[in-house]
């Protein structure tokens, strides 16, 4: 129970650090925010992805590759963010 | 190689025989960023009881208006000049505490009859720098939940 | 295969975290510090799933390191919040 409310917790600030990145991107159109928003995307499909790995399917179904690489995906758009956009 | 920005600072502050003590070093970079806020702040600290209308302070600096409300309005909002409401419209006066940041003005005033220069060579690489975070600053702001009136 | 994506993914938090250290030195915002302190724990909850060789579920720890990691980042958003509203206060 306990873990599957920290999931979703997680899942609901990621979706809100990407909904203000995103709001801010489209204030000032700095790409910064626009990479950065990505990477919470990312972050709150790999919680999303968890809990419906958990709590909704069978043990015979591994979703472990699907959030890992969203995860991934996200993290590889912030490194971009931080490095190339804020030279 | 970029080590401790202060220290690096203040070192080649007294190489140019001049101390710009920490204090002013602060003051320069945080609150009083380009040199018509520079020039408006001397100015009204020469004259600490006397009240400035925007049109006089854009006069004696020989800028336009805009600049010179937007340079008095920044200082304002570092309480360095306090705006009243006179007979002739909104004026400005010399408002920092003197025992606070007033005596950094005075030093910051001291140090820029003496050695302008450096003074000077103090703001541009400022101006450099605050350009360099500005992308982080960017991100930064992105987390502040501003009310409708307030968006910029 | 799990190990290799285990391990990337810790090593790209732990890259973030120093990146976010590195603006929180150039500009003093504490809203970096907090991101350098959430990537720091989520790179620490990859590399002990990879050590557990196994997922969430099985180990609480795990659990604890994500939730702090996020609470970090709720953290950084009010103490920003805050000290805009302190700062813009005529």
């Amino acid at each position: 129970m306990i873990a599957e409310l920290t999931y979703i917790a997680c899942a609901l600030t990621s979706a809100g650090c990407a909904w203000l990145l995103f709001k801010g991107y489209g204030a000032t159109g700095a790409r910064l925010l626009m990479w950065a928003g990505l990477c919470f995307v990312g972050q709150t499909l790999d919680n999303v992805v968890l809990f419906i790995d958990l709590v909704l399917t069978p043990a015979t179904i591994d979703l472990f590759y699907w959030r890992t690489l969203l995860a991934l995906a996200g993290m590889i758009a912030l490194l971009f963010a931080l490095i190339w956009e804020t030279r | 190689m970029r080590s401790n920005r202060r220290g690096n600072i203040s070192e080649w502050a007294q190489y140019g025989k001049i101390e710009l003590d920490s204090d002013v070093l602060y003051l320069l970079f945080d609150q009083v960023t380009n040199y018509e806020q520079l020039e408006a702040l001397l100015l009204l600290h020469g004259c600490p009881a006397q009240a400035w209308s925007v049109a006089a302070v854009a006069a004696a600096l020989r800028t336009d208006p805009d600049s010179a409300a937007s340079a008095l309005d920044e200082l304002a909002s570092h309480q360095l000049v306090a705006l009243t409401s006179g007979d002739h419209g909104p004026q400005y006066q010399y408002s920092a505490a003197p025992d606070g940041v007033g005596a950094t003005v005075d030093r910051l005033a001291q140090a820029y009859a003496q050695q302008r220069l450096e003074v000077v060579k103090q703001m541009s690489a400022n101006a450099i720098d605050r350009l360099r975070s500005s992308a982080a600053r960017t991100f930064s702001d992105a987390f502040i939940f501003r009310r409708k009136k307030d968006d910029r | 295969m799990k190990f290799f994506v285990w391990g990337t993914l810790a090593m790209s938090c732990l890259v973030a975290a120093v990146l976010f250290l590195h603006h929180w030195r150039n500009t003093r915002d504490r809203l970096f510090l907090f991101f350098s302190a959430a990537f720091g724990l989520m790179a620490l909850e990859w590399t002990a799933s990879a050590l557990a060789g196994t997922d969430l579920q099985n180990h609480s720890y795990l659990l604890l390191l994500r939730l702090f990691a996020f609470l970090s980042i709720i953290a950084a958003v009010i103490d920003k919040n805050r000290r805009d509203r302190r700062l813009r206060r005529p």
